[in-house]
């Protein structure tokens, strides 16, 4: 299956990109799609305090990714 | 429609009437600083999820209605880049007393900066930025 994974401010610059699609096994879930994602770039965030979204909700790391999803990685917010 | 790329003006966003049955009427601004933890801030950006930030916001105003009972809130971001002394989010919350306006009010605005995906960042005079993570409750 694709998912789009899109990325905001401290994560944007992380990975030098806004968005991508990427390829996952079938039934993989959030979490499981982090662990993938951020290969590399263990240490470079304190990865505790990002929130997830899948299709403009907010999301557990154990919700199973489908195929066209678009999944948000989302830093602490400071909106205000 | 909660999110803007326009200059807020606070006339004209206190300009709306209220409904004739509501006595207080809280207004909230939030205002860019000139300085945060030391450092001299020339300008910000914020950074926003869009769609998602829209539906969030829709949330927290329901939530603060539900909760206090005021009869209408009114809120309003800036995102993109701003300049120091520029007016970065505005709300107005106006109910039958006041004590349900006020705390409508800082509920809308504690929560935004809780749950809805905007990222702020600052630059600053030196030309150094960096992210703002929010630790306290100011």
């Amino acid at each position: 299956m694709q998912i789009k994974v899109l990325y905001f401010a401290q994560l944007r610059d992380l990975f030098g990109i806004s968005e991508t699609t990427l390829r996952m096994d079938d039934g993989i879930s959030v979490g499981q799609a982090l662990d993938e994602i951020i290969k590399g770039h263990e240490d470079a965030v304190d990865w505790a305090s990002v929130r997830f979204a899948v299709n403009e909700e907010f999301s557990h790391k154990s919700l199973i990714l489908r195929d066209q999803d678009t999944l948000v990685l989302l830093p602490p917010v400071s909106g205000g | 429609m909660y999110l803007t790329k326009d200059s807020i003006e606070p006339a004209r966003f206190v300009s709306a009437k209220t409904a004739p049955h509501c006595g207080g009427v809280d207004v909230f601004f939030g205002v860019i600083r000139d300085y945060n933890e030391g450092k001299s801030v020339k300008e910000l950006f914020y950074d926003c999820y869009e769609p998602m930030a829209e539906k969030e916001i829709a949330k927290v105003i329901e939530r603060a209605k539900s909760e206090t009972g005021v009869h209408e809130i009114r809120v309003l971001h800036r995102i993109g880049r701003l300049r120091v002394g520029e007016v970065a989010v505005a709300i107005m919350a106006s109910g039958a007393h006041r004590q349900e306006a006020f705390a409508a009010c800082r509920q809308v605005i504690d929560e935004i900066k809780q749950d809805v995906p905007i990222w702020k960042k600052e630059v600053y005079e030196d030309s150094t930025h960096d992210w703002v993570v929010c630790r306290h409750q100011h």
